[in-house]
């Protein structure tokens, strides 16, 4: 029977897996969650471009448009903004897990493709920011370039090719739409499309070598369990967008920066870093965090099996990766809400 | 015989809850968003317009069908109310609605569409007589039916002299002391102008734009005056613009008639807008009534001309005079000696001469203060400077005025005898304390023979002085908003070039009493105190050091 109903999903999944594939703790389901957030905004994307215009006179208005006129267009925006900062954290998470359980060793290929993964998601989160052209994006690119320029080298090249002059203008608008929805939406499934085959490839999740008796086939229970992750995200993101709206300030005024301008929160980290130390937090730590995960299946001795929380033998790299990641969110948590005009700190409410 | 591992049992009952949870959010979603209504089952009422060659689309007729008041929002219930005032030959057809009442045309929901509240309010809708603000961007600035309050916003802002600080394209002339305002309506909304007009210090909080004197409705004029200078007027051209063909009528033909006859030289050039004459006050900036005595004619010719080589950090705009105008300007001042009653009474003299800056409660905190570039002296709760500072050095300034700030001469216009007389009357009403009644003072170390190196110097300044006086020695540090009286401007040269250097050594080896001057006694030694006299002659380009480095 299950040779009649063969179909492309068999060739993405092992035919038989571990039963402990299965188990809740063993991934939290956060890979399929980020995927469904990842089809979530292609549909809703690719509605949305529909009805948006990359132009600066225009740009805000047809948001507005989106927003207030068009039928279950506020939901659908809101559905967008929701998946896509849903994905991020989904992803930093995903991240977080297979780091934890050590699930990089013999997949260095694959842990790659992640962080390739990982980098385009940014990347579009930031490119999307700007559309609507209202107070808030405006500035917070604004920062986000110029956050970007402090890195040697490279990093004026990057600022200037992501804004196409030296200022956040009608170029910027053009090249951030062009990234978002034709660039990146392809580099991300194409990506998206070598994670899933590396994993297959690799004989499916990490795990410790086990006996053959505790095997399971594929089909129907890891596709149930993955269908009802899906669901429960998919129904988890149309609440959330019921729920928080999407921000929408006023038209972008370049004569007036908010005070203070923060980047999108996901940089705000960075920002808070910089604003302590241009070096250390502009190049120093964001170098840091870059080679440490690059490189991390390399450096990672351990003979620990691996899928294994928290192995014994990994505790060093489990503690830096720890730090790395409580560090950041306090640095993000700072910025984001302790800091009032001026950069001043202050209790936020 | 292997034993087959168990079928996990929580997988089903999830798939059947995750797709019920996915149903209900649908189900929710479907019917919320779609009751969620910003435009319940009314047809959009969707009109373009061509206003000055932009296209411009707009749905606010869905909710305000005609041009009317939304009929849920017309409290009063009649028809009249609801109706849009005959605007012809304005028609909504031709002109739209946002292209004067602003707002966002394309949102259909309220908070949206209204123009959001906060902010900078750029596009917040303009109703009722606030519409009034919209007309001089189309139309020439002149007198115009249904605009009175913006064009006498206009008036005031030419007779307070607005513009000899703020430019605004169209004027002959303006000043570029504080913001241009040529496109101040784009940016802000009337209630952000109105705000800064009226506290001009809530953001950013170290303006030197002064509090006016106007009224809530006097303010409400020259904001909706101010709000029509947008960045893209609708009826001119950019090379209209360009070409000044869109111009501003200037100052002397707003009020040509309302000059008085005995029409002053300082009513002509507008600076009783700001400076007191006689009864005439504009109740910002020092009387103007004796100034001929007090100063000589090239300190006003000086004065004039660059208002801060006299008096570093003064507010006081460098006014565009032409030489004839100037000159009248000066020889007007220079006549004006000012009355005063033989022997008045000390009272009245220090509510007429002194009251102005140091208030009538004698704590520094005169009406004209917060315009000062340096705190007047405050008497009342002072006692302690007092004590500090010894008799001939109070005498003297006010005999001699204190150089490098407001503080004028007065013995141009007082006699001796007078002069003892308010420092009397000081002492008793507000000091507190006897004329003889000073404090001793341990000695002042001796100045070594070396002194520090210049780099020693200048990192012992930035660790000791630089957060109130700032690293360039401005005064102007950052923490120099917390003191009243703010910090020393230590580059200010006259008032540096009359003190010895003693009197410096003085203030920082002991304090200034009343003052954020703290005293630095134990914590410098001779080297380090009379190497800092040295660093502030240096910031203050005196040369009357008794030694070098």
């Amino acid at each position: 029977m299950a040779q009649s109903r063969r179909n492309f999903l068999h060739h993405l999944h092992p035919v038989r897996i571990n039963r402990r594939t299965l188990h809740p703790a063993t991934t939290l389901g956060l890979g399929v969650a980020g995927l469904t957030c990842l089809a979530v905004l292609l549909l809703s994307g690719l509605t949305l471009f529909l009805y948006y215009v990359p132009e600066q006179a225009v740009a805000y208005e047809r948001i507005l448009h989106i927003t207030t006129t068009l039928p279950y267009g506020r939901l659908l925006r809101n559905l967008h903004y929701v998946a896509a900062n849903g994905l991020l954290i989904l992803a930093a998470l995903h991240l977080t897990r297979v780091f934890l359980t050590g699930s990089y060793k013999e997949r260095s290929l694959n842990w790659i493709y992640g962080l390739v993964l990982l980098m385009l998601i940014l990347v579009a989160n930031f490119t999307g920011y700007l559309l609507p052209w209202d107070q808030i994006s405006y500035w917070a690119i604004k920062v986000g370039a110029s956050l970007a320029a402090y890195f040697p080298l490279v990093g004026p090249g990057i600022s200037r090719f992501f804004l196409g002059g030296d200022q956040v203008g009608e170029e910027t608008l053009l090249r951030s739409f062009a990234l978002h929805a034709s660039v990146l939406p392809l580099l991300l499934l194409v990506f998206t499309a070598l994670h899933l085959w590396r994993i297959r490839k690799d004989g499916g999740l990490a795990a410790p070598p086990q006996d053959e008796s505790q095997k399971l086939p594929a089909g129907p229970w890891l596709y149930r369990a993955e269908t009802a992750v899906a669901l429960l995200t998919l129904a988890a993101l149309i609440a959330l967008a019921l729920v928080l709206d999407a921000p929408l300030h006023e038209r972008a005024d370049p004569l007036h920066p908010p005070n203070p301008a923060k980047a999108p929160w996901y940089f705000v980290g960075f920002q808070e870093m910089v604003s302590w130390s241009a070096t250390f937090g502009g190049v120093v730590a964001p170098l840091v965090i870059g080679l440490f995960l690059l490189f991390a299946p390399w450096f990672d001795h351990s003979r620990s099996h691996p899928g294994l929380w928290f192995a014994r033998d990994r505790w060093g790299p489990n503690l830096a990766f720890i730090t790395l990641a409580l560090s950041q969110i306090a640095f993000i948590a700072v910025g984001l809400w302790l800091r009032g005009k001026n950069w001043q700190l202050q209790l936020p409410f | 015989m292997k034993t087959p591992p168990d079928i996990p049992r929580w997988i089903n009952p999830l798939l059947v809850l995750a797709a019920l949870a996915l149903l209900t959010v649908v189900v929710a979603a479907l019917a919320l968003e779609r009751r969620g209504g910003h435009h319940p089952d009314r047809q959009i009422a969707d009109i373009t317009v061509n206003l000055a060659g932009s296209t411009v689309r707009e749905h606010c007729t869905t909710c305000h069908p005609g041009g009317a008041l939304h009929p849920a929002h017309d409290q009063a219930g009649n028809d009249s109310a609801r109706k849009h005032p005959d605007i012809a030959p304005h028609s909504i057809d031709t002109l739209g609605c946002t292209g004067c009442h602003l707002g966002e045309g394309m949102a259909m929901d309220q908070v949206l569409s209204h123009g959001l509240p906060g902010g900078l309010g750029a596009r917040q809708v303009l109703k009722g007589k606030q519409l009034q603000a919209s007309c001089f961007t189309c139309h020439p600035v002149a007198p115009l039916a249904g605009a009175e309050k913006a064009w006498q916003g206009y008036q005031l802002f030419l007779s307070r002299a607005c513009d000899s600080c703020h430019h605004i394209a169209g004027l002959q002339q303006g000043g570029r002391f504080g913001p241009d305002l040529s496109t101040i309506g784009s940016h802000l909304s009337l209630e952000r102008i109105i705000e800064a007009i009226r506290e001009p210090d809530a953001d950013p909080v170290n303006t030197i734009m002064p509090r006016y004197p106007l009224s809530r409705g006097q303010t409400e004029k020259i904001a909706y005056f101010l709000k029509s200078r947008v960045a893209e007027p609708k009826f001119a051209t950019p090379m209209q613009i360009q070409a000044g063909l869109v111009s501003l009528p200037p100052w002397q033909q707003v009020l040509a008639e309302e000059i008085p006859a005995e029409a002053t030289p300082l009513a002509r050039n507008r600076c009783l807008a700001c400076h007191q004459f006689g009864e005439t006050d504009g109740r910002i900036a020092p009387d103007l009534t004796s100034i001929g005595a007090l100063r000589s004619a090239d300190y006003l010719k000086t004065y004039l001309a660059e208002p801060n080589r006299l008096v570093p950090g003064s507010t006081m705009p460098r006014v565009q005079f032409e030489e004839a105008q100037s000159k009248e300007l000066l020889g007007f001042l220079a006549a004006q000696k000012g009355e005063l009653a033989h022997q008045p009474d000390p009272k009245q003299l220090y509510m007429h001469l002194c009251q102005r800056c140091h208030a009538a409660a004698g704590d520094g905190r005169g009406l004209i203060q917060p315009n000062l570039a340096n705190f007047p002296r405050a008497f009342a709760g002072n006692a302690e400077f007092f004590r500090s500072v010894p008799d001939p050095r109070i005498v003297e300034s006010v005999r001699k005025g204190v150089a490098g700030t407001s503080m004028p001469p007065y013995e141009y216009l007082l006699k001796p005898q007078a002069i003892e007389a308010v420092i009397d009357l000081i002492y008793n009403a507000f000091v507190g304390v006897a004329r003889d009644d000073k404090s001793t003072f341990a000695p002042l170390p001796e100045k070594p023979e070396s002194l520090l190196s210049q780099d020693e110097t200048d990192e012992l300044f930035d660790r000791r002085c630089s957060a109130c006086h700032g690293r360039a020695g401005t005064g102007r540090g950052p923490r120099h908003l917390e003191f009243l009286p703010r910090p020393r401007n230590l580059t200010n040269t006259p008032y540096f070039a009359a003190l010895p250097n003693g009197r410096i050594a003085r203030a920082i080896y002991d304090g200034v009493p009343g003052t954020g001057m703290a005293s630095f006694r134990n914590e410098l030694g001779a080297q380090e105190l009379w190497s800092l006299v040295y660093r502030v002659r240096e910031f203050s380009q005196t040369s009357n050091m008794d030694g070098k480095r």
